[in-house]
């Protein structure tokens, strides 16, 4: 495919995911086994280990690098950070990485021209964009299929101009579509089917990685402060999971969540942070959601009970001291109460 | 339907199947099929996972197995007949709207009315499908149901590939669901388009063709609408002399929608999205058919054992004077005696046949579907 070459090799080491990127490295004719087991390679692996703890950390960076062999090792390593990934098969982690890939691909799309960014739409098979005056145009099956997992209200094709089956986009939303195109890439297939052998040669990248994780996840505890999360119930400290791993949550899960923080105690700061981890976050509109839970246009909301939960599949992990309230607060507090009982005695 | 109405009907049945072509859907054969059969009935259960190589086949099986309904998948598998969905192998689904009258809001006083009304949705909806969508009438069928509606098929190769929440989109566009009621003058969206027009509409109606107090009325539906606030707003509207006067206000009025003083515009724009988007699409609460990728849909040209009616494709420009109740009625005029079981009245033909308790004598056609809806048993 004509596009397909006139993508340079040091440009495609900022989208290692493009299947340009893949036939790539498929021409160099180079083995798995070769790269995991060799030193030569050990850059290569570095370069992996950067990558993903620069995805946890909220650091994963990629600049275009003039140098051609420096170029061929970073999209080297891309291969080799799946299947690390997939050896970990953690899929809040996977969808992190996704995200942060995704972003930063964004980051530098933002300096493309049109023309390039045609081209990298074609390899993540967006073939129908065409531009006229200063409008773009897209048509609405590539449109859905790329826009229905943006939870944003404007991304929904009923807020769109749609006419004959183009639907109008800007650059700005070109970009969006390109960076929502790519989290879906990075996330196909995966995990991938990684031989356990390959597995065990990748042991010290994939350990020092859950040493890593166990650190951060450390840190967050720190984070939520005076309130104490060893009481949340189950389906609150998934909820707080979910959203930290980076996983949009529903509408339903998000009221369920913010209204028990506010009311717990939590300040509005606090939770907005919890919540950066968002793909779609906006800290403008997040803090207005929450400072309206919280009561500012006149009415509090008290969180959902627990049959309301169960409603909207929300209740999820549901233990023994959970059959003794209906409540989640009544959890909380509860537990609370055995806990600080249970030093007493 | 006891046994002896069963085999009345079943053998009319065959006598259609054995008399008329049937229809094969493009791609019949990477497609899964599935069955009722009369024995069964009053239980439903549905022969599936049924794959036919040719046109002789799937004939000679309607013929001889004489379904009382048959359906197809509207995806393409790579293995139809596999027992399980991931043995399939999904390579696709035509795109399927169901409007059924069971999901209008405008009931309609008989099924005469009712059918009559969902018709006007389904060409609103083709409408939406031809300008918005852009679709060929070419990749469009449009078949009667049978039973309370219509059937939409799109087999445009853009959509085949979609998967089910991308399907969702084009399901809440149709229904102007999602809608974002925030700067609605502002035009940057189709549906922004088409409610701020006919709310100015309705603006220009209350200020120009209608009576003050009848104008008054209409505002005062409105929740939070007394009538202060009706009267101000159309203080507010009589400073106007032109429509072009009254658009330019509310367009650059320089007020957000949902701000303006008088009234909550949200509302009047709210009941205009409930005209004009296809309500019959709507509250399809549990698996939509539109999103089901793995639906099984009833095959046109043959017979609807729950009506007797033939699923009938219409032509698009054909649609607006089609008429179920002559143009899919499959059977004919052949006098029949019936046993009444519950009284019972169809239209056919432009004639209401009855059914009492009792004995009565009808002609097959209005015989057959009364059987079918379980209103009477064959014979005396
Ligand atoms: S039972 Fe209540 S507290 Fe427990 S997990 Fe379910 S919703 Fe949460």
């Amino acid at each position: 495919m004509g596009a397909r070459d006139s993508i340079s090799v040091t440009t495609l080491a900022i989208y290692p995911f493009l299947p340009a990127a893949a036939s790539y490295i498929k021409n160099l004719n180079i083995g798995v086994t070769e790269v995991t087991t060799s030193p030569v390679f050990e850059n290569i692996i570095q370069k992996s280990m950067a990558d993903i703890t620069g995805a946890i950390h909220g650091t994963l960076s990629r600049t275009q690098k003039e140098d051609i062999t420096e170029s061929e090792m970073q999209l080297l390593s891309y291969p080799i950070t799946r299947m690390i990934l997939s050896c970990m098969d953690n899929p809040h982690l996977t969808q992190r990485y996704a995200i942060a890939e995704s972003k930063e691909a964004s980051k530098n799309l933002k300096q493309e021209k049109t023309e390039q960014l045609k081209k990298v739409a074609k390899e993540l098979n967006l073939h129908s964009i065409i531009e006229k005056k200063q409008f773009l145009y897209i048509h609405f099956a590539e449109y859905v299929q790329t826009a229905h997992s943006i939870k944003e209200r404007k991304w929904k094709l009923t807020n769109r101009r749609l006419d004959k089956g183009s639907v109008t986009i800007n650059n700005k939303d070109f970009i969006r579509l390109l960076e929502e195109q790519i989290k879906k890439r990075v996330l196909h297939g995966m995990p991938l089917d990684v031989s356990d052998e390959i597995c065990t040669s990748l042991e010290s990248c994939t350990e020092q990685i859950k040493t890593i994780l166990s650190q951060t996840q450390q840190d967050i505890v720190y984070d939520l402060g005076k309130v104490n999360q060893e009481y949340f119930p189950p389906c609150i400290a998934y909820a707080i999971k979910t959203v930290q791993a980076g996983i949009n949550i529903s509408h339903s899960t998000r009221f369920a969540l913010t209204s028990f923080l506010v009311t717990i105690g939590m300040s509005v700061d606090a939770i907005i942070e919890l919540f950066a981890s968002s793909p779609d976050f906006d800290a403008e509109k997040t803090r207005y959601q929450i400072e309206h839970i919280a009561g500012s246009g006149g009415t509090t909301y008290t969180p959902p009970s627990c049959t309301t939960m169960a409603t909207f599949g929300n209740c999820i992990g549901k233990n023994r001291l959970c059959d003794k309230i209906s409540h989640p607060l009544n959890y909380y507090r509860r537990k609370g109460w055995l806990e600080t009982h249970k030093h007493r005695s | 339907m006891n046994f002896r109405t069963k085999q009345f009907v079943r053998s009319r049945f065959q006598h259609y199947y054995k008399t008329h072509e049937i229809y094969l859907p493009p791609g019949f054969d990477v497609r899964e099929w599935g069955f009722i059969m009369f024995d069964e009935l009053p239980e439903v259960r549905m022969r599936r996972h049924k794959a036919f190589g040719s046109r002789g086949e799937l004939s000679d099986y309607l013929s001889g197995m004489v379904p009382s309904h048959a359906y197809y998948s509207t995806a393409y598998y790579t293995y139809p007949a596999a027992r399980n969905m991931k043995e399939k192998r999904w390579q696709g689904a035509d795109l399927i709207f169901d409007l059924d009258a069971d999901h209008l809001r405008k009931q309609g006083a008989d099924y005469a009315e009712m059918l009559e009304n969902v018709k006007e949705e389904t060409i609103k909806l083709l409408d939406f499908l031809t300008e918005d969508f852009g679709f060929r009438s070419e990749h469009i069928e449009v078949v009667f149901s049978g039973g309370r509606g219509y059937h939409i098929h799109v087999r445009d190769q853009s959509v085949l590939k979609l998967e089910s929440g991308a399907r969702r989109e084009i399901v809440d566009y149709l229904t102007c669901t999602g809608f974002d009621y925030k700067n609605v003058f502002e035009n940057d969206s189709t549906w922004k388009v088409r409610v701020s027009e006919k709310v100015i509409d309705y603006f220009y109606k209350l200020r120009f063709s209608v009576d003050k107090n009848e104008a008054l009325l209409s505002l005062q539906r409105f929740t939070g609408v007394g009538k202060t606030r009706s009267s101000k707003l159309m203080d507010t509207l009589y400073g106007f002399n032109t429509r072009d006067e009254l658009e330019t206000y509310f367009r650059h009025g320089g007020f957000g929608f949902e701000q303006h003083s008088a009234l909550n515009v949200k509302q009047v724009a709210e009941n205009i999205t409930n005209l004009e988007g296809i309500a019959s699409l709507r509250g399809e609460t549990d698996e939509p058919v539109t999103t089901d990728i793995k639906r099984l849909i009833r095959l046109p040209l043959s017979l609807h054992g729950g009506s007797g009616f033939t699923v009938t494709p219409v032509a698009i420009d054909a649609l607006e004077s089609f008429n179920p109740l002559v143009d899919a009625v499959t059977f004919g005029s052949d006098m029949t005696s019936v046993t009444g079981i519950k009284p019972f009245e169809i239209q056919m033909h432009n004639n209401t046949y009855t059914v009492e308790l009792g004995t009565s004598v009808l002609p097959e056609c209005a015989a057959i579907y009364a059987m079918c809806r379980g209103a009477c048993e064959y014979g005396e």
